[in-house]
């Protein structure tokens, strides 16, 4: 007699489940955040027009898929990209987008002091973008004004920092993105 | 280093009073806990937790039978609940806790006691381990009832003297503004004592 499928299927989603991790540690101000932390943790968070969105690492037997990242190209320019959703709401994802050009080896050495250089969107070589999906294509809107400050550890292998801003669409519509924050492994190149 | 030199000088101090006017308990019951803070958590509720642990009660001297020095050494929860948008968050703050008291039995079923916990921190379901300080100092008072007998009860409140919070201070745009130390916990305890070794009813 053959034998179903079926519970062997069942065998390896409850394996596939039982590793799985969620590795969401909320902030204890603001439990619907991510704790601001500079460990390479690979999380995001923030407030966008008062609704918690947030990245964090869910690891699984697939490995611990990331929605974010941190790249530097020759060390003048950076490039931050984090894909945050809202709880229970996995597939409307937002992004936030920043831009750094024109970094001098003194913003580097800057952003490994204290808690990081600051830097603000009024700055033309500064730039940071909502982004929302939709079936008709993606809306990216520029920040009007707001700052992202950015630590490097490299210790640590690690790029953590908190940013805000406001924005408005073509459209009217104004997003206000609060108490921002991020950690991710980052390793310059 | 300083928390380990209280410990070992009351353990010594407590080797040092004969075995015969020694009583031991098993100590269990529950926590009603919450923060006190200077406004940046918003409005707290309460929260229930337990606490579990054992202690040594002596008579040092004689000639005042009624007066007792007490250690407590605790496994205890405390916390606080966050409501935001209607929804609750709840956040646990796990210590095991040191706690030396001076009791004094007002009458033979009857008793009070104040002293002084030293909370070493072990666990939270929020933030890391480096958002909370790894040691806190609380003043408390209590009663017990029915101490001779082989069970007692006892209720006791807690005031944080120290802060537990060791984190960022946030602004919702311009990002981190410096740390903050805060949070002072609030606890109410109640439970049952277990008087598992009873030497001292024999005054």
């Amino acid at each position: 007699m053959k034998k179903s499928g079926f519970n062997k299927g069942l065998f390896f989603a409850l394996v596939i489940y039982i590793s799985s991790c969620d590795g969401f540690v909320p902030d204890p101000i603001d439990p619907r955040l991510p704790v601001y932390s500079e460990s390479g943790k690979n999380q995001a968070g923030a407030l966008i027009n008062n609704i918690p969105f947030k990245d964090h690492p869910r690891v699984t037997v697939f490995g611990s898929p990331s929605g974010g990242f941190i790249l530097n190209q020759a060390d003048t320019t950076l490039i931050l990209q984090f894909s945050l959703s809202e709880k229970n709401k996995l597939n409307e994802i937002k992004s936030l987008h920043f831009c750094l050009e024109k970094l001098t080896p003194e913003d580097w050495r800057d952003m490994e002091k204290d808690f990081g250089k600051k830097f603000s969107f009024e700055n033309p070589s500064i730039k940071g973008k909502i982004i929302i999906y939709s079936n008709d294509g993606e809306i990216e809107t520029l920040a009007e004004s707001g700052q992202i400050t950015i630590k490097h550890i490299p210790a640590s292998k690690a790029m953590a920092g908190t940013f805000g801003f406001t924005a408005e669409d073509p459209t009217g519509k104004r997003y206000e993105i609060r108490f921002g924050r991020f950690d991710y492994l980052f390793q310059r190149f | 280093m300083r928390y380990k030199f209280i410990v070992v000088t009351f353990f010594v101090f407590f080797m040092q009073i004969p075995e015969g006017f020694a009583q031991v308990g098993m100590m269990v019951g529950t926590n009603y806990s919450n923060v006190r803070h200077d406004g940046i958590l918003g409005k707290t509720q309460g929260q229930i937790g337990l606490h579990l642990g054992i202690n040594v009660e002596v008579v040092p001297l004689k000639n005042i039978p009624n007066l007792s020095l007490k250690t407590d050494l605790l496994l205890t929860q405390k916390g606080y609940t966050l409501r935001i948008d209607g929804a609750r968050y709840r956040a646990n703050i796990e210590y095991g806790s040191f706690a030396p008291m001076l009791k004094y039995a007002i009458m033979e079923d009857f008793s009070i006691h104040s002293g002084l916990e030293f909370n070493r921190f072990t666990e939270s379901n929020v933030g890391e381990d480096i958002t909370f300080r790894k040691n806190e100092k609380a003043f408390f008072f209590g009663l017990g009832l029915f101490n001779s007998k082989i069970i007692s009860f006892y209720t006791r409140a807690s005031f944080g003297l120290t802060p537990v919070l060791d984190y960022y201070d946030i602004d919702p745009i311009e990002g981190i503004q410096g740390r903050i130390s805060d949070l002072y916990t609030t606890t109410i305890m109640l439970g049952i004592q277990f008087n598992i070794h009873h030497e001292k009813i024999r005054f």
